[in-house]
């Protein structure tokens, strides 16, 4: 009976024909295959695209659509026809659904995309009566005889609805069915955007127990586990994953059952789970805080701890616990300068269970100590935000000491250098720094290019050239000093023997006197000499000298000899001051010519 | 021009000179504090932000082998082997004298990866070279300067006593001067054209591939370390063709390497 009426209600079709649409030769139907269904019933709905370019149609999203889940993938069907002489595409794509709530409910027009254009449907309103299960969700179109309803259910549970970002979170999707499931199938895999994934391992002998739920028994299948770490704020969803079940038909006849199980298929989605994800406090976050949350500890070991200077050290850090370990950054490891620290190889060794993932990782730097002596490395540590506690901590390793030899090792004792008193360098380093203010010189311009330099190099050197050219200056004006006295002798010889002539008219007392100076002064000027300092040999050895003939030489003599009688002599009166006057003008007159 | 608007003009020019002075002044003073700072910070042992505030100073066009040293010590209290040798060259080159800064760098060196022996000049090449090392281009100018400033005053005396009696003091004196004066010179000369034609980089990545030529798809001849001083021959690009102290020369990217 029931099946009679199942198959009366799958003739009857809800049409909806949508107005015309843009595309006037495309037009988009959707339509159900019956208009009353039970809210644990499933039944397809069929969206329709007729036209000359319905085969361009693609399959519309239905799986954001309210009141209704979507069970799985449409079914695609297309249908050529000729009608009157023209063709006619029809392309349809049948979908199993499911109605979410009692009553009557109404699914939007559904736009469908043919090619570059668009068509959109009608409406469609859907009544809906309460399910055989007494108002549970689930169930299916097969209905068991008994009185055991035959109800299939899908969920995905969280075990955290509220998460700081980077915080482990745990997914399990379930399924719950009444008896054994014989087969199942994922049709569409779970997606978690925003999340970083780690898969959790499935226990081999399967994951399935009995429970209870809304006062009936299950059996609760565990299909996936999966560990997510949220990787932003706010509202992350975790999208529905839709199975195919295959389950035995309940109310077979038992002889039958013996030997021929009947099965039925079902399809079924999770829901969809929303997740809420905080950001991390910002007060008193630490400084060296690298994004690392959940639960760790960390320890550091050497070995060799005793080595050679230049010879290479195996230094492990290990952080454990539980967390995002494949992001987890390395933590802070400060080596002293004299050892040089090569990039770490970083193994890791992550288990994921029930509790999440954790593990550990290992970062192993290569360490060479360039110098001898004790070389400490101070803790590693490492800051995390403890989700549980919602604070961040740190963690610190115990400090390793490694010991460096200078050469050959010659034992630990040598290590050591103990014994007798004797100095052990105990480590070195460099130099402080310079904390004096008046140092800060700026040194950008180099000296030999300062101004300064320049005229220090400049100014002595003109100044030496400018004596250069003084000294010079003032020889030649004394050169030329000499030469015109000794050009203007025979002018000023004549003048002194003309003031002589013009004191003879007031008597002949001085005279002599003027004539002997006139002598004397000629040569004085010719030879540029003092008049006073000549004697009559001076003035005949130097006029000798300066080649005169010897007569004229004699006769100058003569003349000078004539006048110191003259003046100083007891004749003074016996010679004539005119005529030696006379004489001396001649005679220089002469001599002026060799000179 | 207008008469009226020449004091004018000079007022503008005062101002103009105050204005570009005063702010010079005041830098100075800032700089210092700032220094100051950064030498308090590394005192405390922040030598990350004690060397970003050394860093911050060097922006101001400064360069100060006090400043360079104490930037090279914060590196290498860092551990970061590279900056630290680069700022102690850059330190050692402005004063070549100073004990402190050529022990850093000794000491750095002693760290570094890359180890090539480098046959030492002969007696007495080795001790010439090592004090003209030892002597900064500024005191090698200030005497060349002295040296210069004595053989003028020789020469003056020379010239004021030409022509007398004894001029033999001033002739050695200058004679004596002018060949100290000469040789000096020559070094400086040395000296200034060195720093004009030659350029060092110090290699600041972990390892370097050295290659044959300017290109990433050029073979690779050997691997340079961090901290290794190498002498630019020429350059091409965002490349660098370097020549080691042993003679091995190839190419390098020039963001792996800081010019000293």
């Amino acid at each position: 009976m029931k099946r009679l009426r199942r198959t009366a209600g799958i003739g009857v079709l809800v049409l909806a024909v949508a107005p015309p649409t843009p595309a006037a030769d495309l037009e988009a139907l959707m339509f159900a295959d019956r208009d009353q269904v039970r809210l644990d019933e499933e039944f397809e709905l069929t969206i329709e695209v007729r036209g000359a370019d319905a085969g361009d149609a693609q399959a519309p999203d239905l799986f954001s659509l309210k009141d209704v889940q979507v069970l799985g993938y449409p079914a695609v069907n297309s249908r050529y026809q000729w009608i009157d002489g023209h063709a006619s595409f029809t392309k349809s794509f049948r979908y199993t659904v499911m109605a979410d709530k009692e009553g009557e409910i109404t699914i939007p027009p559904v736009t469908v995309r043919v090619g570059d254009r668009e068509v959109t449907t009608a409406g469609l309103s859907i009544r809906v009566a309460a399910g055989r299960s007494g108002g549970g969700r689930a169930g299916g179109r097969q209905r068991s005889e008994g009185g055991m309803p035959e109800i299939v259910r899908a969920r995905a549970e969280v075990d955290k609805a509220e998460v700081f970002i980077g915080e482990q979170l745990t997914v399990h999707f379930l399924i719950l069915t009444p008896r054994e499931i014989r087969g199942l199938e994922i049709l569409q895999q779970p997606e978690f955007p925003g999340f970083w994934v780690e898969e959790i391992p499935q226990d081999p002998d399967g994951d399935i127990r009995r429970v209870r739920r809304d006062g009936s028994s299950f059996i609760e299948y565990t299909v996936m586990k999966r560990a997510l770490f949220p990787g932003r704020t706010g509202e992350l969803v975790i999208e529905p994953v839709i199975f195919s079940v295959t389950i035995p038909r309940g109310g077979s006849d038992p002889p039958d059952s013996m030997f021929f199980e009947s099965r039925q298929t079902l399809h079924r989605r999770s829901d969809r789970l929303t997740v809420k994800v905080k950001p991390l406090p910002a007060a008193r976050r630490p400084e060296d805080f690298r994004g690392a949350v959940g639960t760790f500890r960390v320890s550091v070991d050497a070995h060799p701890r005793q080595i050679l200077v230049n010879d290479a050290v195996s230094f492990q850090v290990v952080v454990q616990g539980n967390g995002n370990l494949s992001t987890l950054e390395p933590p802070l490891v400060e080596v002293p300068p004299e050892i040089r620290r090569y990039d770490p190889r970083i193994t890791e060794a992550l288990t994921a269970g029930e509790a999440g993932v954790g593990g550990r990782k290992t970062w192993e730097f290569v360490l060479v100590p360039r110098v001898a002596g004790r070389h400490t490395i101070p803790p590693v540590r490492m800051t995390f935000f403890d989700p549980e506690r919602a604070e961040y901590r740190t963690v610190r390793s115990a400090p390793v000491v490694i010991t460096a030899a200078p050469g050959d090792l010659a034992g630990d004792a040598g290590l050591e250098g103990a014994g007798g008193g004797e100095m052990v360098e105990r480590g070195r380093d460099i130099h402080f720094i310079k904390t004096t203010r008046s140092r800060l010189r700026d040194r950008s311009r180099p000296l030999y290019r300062h101004p300064a330099t320049v005229l220090a190099l400049l100014l002595p050197a003109a100044g030496n050239v400018g004596l250069f050219l003084f000294l010079r200056h003032r020889r030649q004006a004394t050169a030329n000093r000499h030469l015109i006295r000794r050009r203007r002798a025979w002018r000023r010889a004549r003048w002194r023997l003309e003031n002589a002539e013009r004191d003879l008219a007031a008597g002949p007392a001085g005279v002599f006197d003027f004539v002997a100076g006139a002598v004397t002064g000629f040569v004085a000027d010719k030879f540029d000499l003092p008049p006073s300092s000549l004697t009559g040999e001076q003035v005949s050895a130097l006029l000798t000298g300066a080649g005169v003939p010897a007569p004229l030489v004699r006769e100058l003599r003569a003349c000078l000899e004539a006048c110191d009688a003259a003046r100083f002599g007891r004749d003074r009166g016996a010679i004539e001051p005119r005529g030696l006057m006379d004489r001396v003008r001649r005679s220089l007159a002469r001599i002026e010519r060799h000179l | 021009m207008n008469r009226s608007c020449r004091p004018r003009i000079r007022a503008g020019i005062v101002v103009a000179a105050l204005g570009t002075v005063v702010p010079v002044v005041a830098a100075a003073g800032e700089l210092e504090d700032r220094f100051a700072t950064a030498n308090r910070m590394y005192e405390e042992g922040r030598f990350a932000q004690a060397a970003s505030e050394y860093e911050a100073i060097l922006q101001y066009g400064l360069e100060n082998e006090n400043l360079y040293y104490n930037l090279g010590n914060a590196y290498f209290k860092m551990a970061d082997l590279g900056p630290a040798l680069l700022n102690f060259e850059r330190a050692h080159r402005l004063a070549p004298g100073d004990r402190e800064i050529r022990e850093n760098l000794d000491f750095a060196r002693s760290l570094l990866y890359d180890r090539m022996e480098i046959p030492a000049p002969p007696f007495p090449f080795d001790v010439l070279i090592r004090v003209r090392r030892s002597v900064s281009l500024d005191t090698e100018t200030i005497l060349f300067v002295v040296l210069y400033l004595i053989a003028a005053g020789f020469l003056s005396a020379y010239l004021l006593n030409e022509g007398r009696s004894s001029p033999k003091l001033p002739l050695y004196g200058l004679a004596i001067s002018l060949l100290l004066c000469t040789g000096v010179g020559v070094s400086l000369g040395a000296h200034i054209h060195a720093l004009r034609t030659r350029q060092f980089v110090i290699i600041l990545s972990d390892a370097v591939d050295v290659r044959s030529g300017p290109g990433p798809n050029q073979t690779v001849l050997f691997t340079v370390h961090e901290g290794l001083k190498a002498e630019i021959r020429t350059e091409r690009g965002d490349w660098l063709q370097v020549s080691l102290p042993n003679g091995w020369n190839g190419w390098i990217p020039r963001a792996s390497a800081g010019i000293i």
